[in-house]
């Protein structure tokens, strides 16, 4: 027996806790921080605070611009996730039950955009929409975002697809259901995880994108990780700290009400 | 009548040839099994006559209507798939009225018909049945609520892809047996596939044996199991003794063979097919249709001695192992009628008289 390599029974625990504490500290410390410079009373970015007030959330809501830019993104995600789930739920539907020559191929496509630098993706579609002549608009943010989430939906729904046994749809049409109907009411709910997952994920994404939007964006609206980066440039004071809390809190209160309405831990698969 | 006719049925999967021409009448009422290895056709047979899969040529024939080009929900077909395939996010009570729904069934009439066919089932003296989700019951539950399902609508066919396949043996048989007391009751035709041939044997009116896509033998239980007309069907459908050999005499109507290890067998008459001398024959003999006598006890003329090679104590049955003076292997099926053996203490290494009555040798199609 070698003494040298004697471990206590305590040691891997040890380590592995170590480490799982290390990571949810390195997860979490930037949100901490965020969070308590967003209350500080200093007048710059500044840790730690000296002392507490609420003026910069208050400030928030009269800094011109970022209420607007706030409501601009919240609808443009919004949209976003839904033409990125009608799109690409049909997407999956076609790569899943279909057998058609190159599937393979185009499954890798509609994955192009995770692939690709975003950067490239929001060049290339400023040059196509310039080519044909259209201007930046709502309208051009809309397609840039609706073309970076479908890949989220794509993937989520197709693995629930997967997963569905197709004898049930098979079950519904002998009892009488026409495609649609089983559509409606044995696929649709029975693929519900991914949808959710996939549109989650959309809705971030399209939520805090900021390269594909500095392409895109016209010059009257601007969305708000744009907003907030402008405003960096020029001044560093904590209201953009409280930018940033005011998202966590709406992004927190946006997982709340989806666990709440549809079970977002069953989606997620937790 | 025929409720459900195929007609030279043809389906190929890319080079497999899943049904080869096929032609089927079911009767009005009748119970018709398929069954046959896997790989035979029988499920895409079932599921061409549900509409799930499309025939490259024939005709399908639903209560005298040509099914061609009617999808599916439009077929009043049922349905019981070999896992049930219940909606797992739907209740019992909205698994079951989900047929009704689809025929914009009145509320109040769906909620009067669940529970008919609930009782139907034997699943109404269960407090709650109704709001339980498929995960919260158990296998036997599942069947009946996924019969009950496909029952509701009251199609006129039901077809049943192996559907008892998933349950334990005690609860198969009952199952079985349940489900041909209803069918009776309700008088269905019914069309199931099924790769056991107890389970054929036990519910069918009419047994199609399937093999490589074509339908090798039809008929009641009883000519499929006694008449067999080639190898497969008498190996597919029980046991049997085999012997192949060459017609070397006659004498008064009736023939002797000789099998390729040398052991003579006796044919009388009446048989299946006119024989000459130098015929090359293929026999079949049930194991239970072989009784064994001491050695030197004869019963009949040409008793083949053998000796004993493995015996299986089944308590109703014992299987004896036997091999003839000729090489052949003999298998006998011997009801244990009295305690003990009906010949006496039996031994491996005994030497034993067997006979059987020429009547019972069936003779085989070429494969």
């Amino acid at each position: 027996m070698r003494r040298g390599l004697r471990i206590a029974p305590w040691a891997p625990w040890g380590l592995l806790y170590g480490f799982c504490g290390l990571m949810l500290f390195f997860l979490a410390a930037p949100i901490v921080i965020i969070l308590l410079v967003s209350f500080s009373d200093a007048e710059f970015v500044y840790f730690p605070p000296p002392g507490f007030t609420l003026r910069w959330y208050a400030h928030l809501v009269r800094m011109e611009g970022f209420v607007p830019s706030f409501l601009l993104s919240l609808r443009l995600a919004l949209l976003v996730s839904g033409l990125a789930l009608m799109l690409g739920t049909a997407a999956s539907l076609a790569l899943v039950r279909s057998t058609f020559p190159g599937r393979q191929w185009l499954n890798t496509f509609f994955m192009s955009p995770l692939i690709f630098p975003p950067i490239i993706t929001g060049i290339a579609l400023l040059q196509f929409f310039s080519t044909l002549g259209i201007r930046a608009t709502f309208f051009t943010l809309m397609v840039g975002h609706t073309l970076i989430t479908i890949p989220y939906v794509v993937r989520n729904v197709t693995a629930s697809l997967q997963g569905l046994r197709s004898n049930v749809e098979e079950a519904a049409r002998l009892l009488g259901a026409n495609p649609w109907q089983t559509f409606w009411y044995i696929t649709l709910p029975l693929i519900k995880p991914g949808l959710l997952a996939g549109g989650i994920f959309a809705f971030i994404t399209s939520f805090d994108n900021y390269t594909i939007s500095m392409w895109l964006k016209s010059a009257e609206e601007t969305p708000l990780p744009l907003r907030i980066f402008f405003y960096i440039e020029r001044i560093m004071d904590p209201s953009v700290a409280a930018v940033s809390g005011a998202m966590i809190v709406f992004s927190i209160v946006l997982v709340i009400v989806t666990e709440k309405a549809m079970g977002l831990s069953r989606a997620m698969n937790v | 009548m025929a409720d459900v006719h195929l007609s030279h049925v043809t389906k190929r999967f890319g080079k497999v040839l899943a049904m080869d021409q096929i032609s089927l009448e079911v009767q009005s009422g009748e119970v018709v099994a398929l069954l046959g290895p896997s790989g035979c056709g029988k499920t895409t047979t079932m599921r061409t006559i549900a509409g799930l899969e499309t025939p490259n040529a024939g005709d399908i024939y639903i209560a005298q209507q040509d099914m061609q080009g009617i999808p599916s929900h439009k077929r009043a077909v049922g349905m019981v798939f070999q896992d049930y395939a219940l909606f797992p996010h739907l209740s019992v009570q909205e698994n079951i009225a989900f047929g009704l729904k689809m025929r914009k069934v009145s509320r109040t009439m769906v909620h009067s018909k669940v529970r008919d066919v609930l009782k139907l089932v034997h699943l109404a003296d269960l407090p709650g049945i109704e709001q339980r989700y498929p995960h919260q019951l158990s296998g036997g539950q599942r069947q009946r609520v996924a019969l009950a399902r496909s029952l509701v609508t009251e199609p006129k066919v039901l077809l049943l892809d192996e559907p008892f396949g998933a349950l334990d043996k005690k609860l198969r048989e009952s199952m079985q047996v349940e489900v041909r007391l209803l069918q009776q009751q309700l008088g269905i035709t019914t069309i199931f596939v099924t790769h056991d041939q107890e389970e054929a044997l036990t519910l069918a009116d009419r047994i199609a044996v399937m093999r490589d896509g074509r339908i090798e033998q039809i008929g009641t239980p009883n000519q499929v199991y006694e008449s067999p007309r080639s190898r497969f069907v008498a190996d597919f459908i029980g046991v049997s003794n085999f012997f192949s050999g060459k017609v070397e005499a006659e004498h008064e109507g009736g023939f002797m063979l000789r099998t390729t290890r040398g052991m003579p067998i006796w044919l009388k008459p009446p048989l299946r097919q006119q024989l000459s001398v130098g015929d090359t024959l293929h026999l079949a003999l049930r194991p239970e249709k072989v009784t064994m006598v001491p050695f030197g006890d004869t019963l009949m003329p040409y008793t083949q001695s053998a000796t004993i090679k493995h015996i299986v104590y089944l308590g109703t049955v014992t299987h004896y192992y036997t091999r003839t003076v000729h090489g052949e292997e003999i298998m006998i099926y011997a009801q244990n009628q009295d305690m003990g053996h009906d010949c006496g203490p039996v031994a491996v290494g005994d030497i034993m008289s067997l006979c059987w009555k020429p009547e019972n040798l069936l003779i085989l199609e070429a494969d």
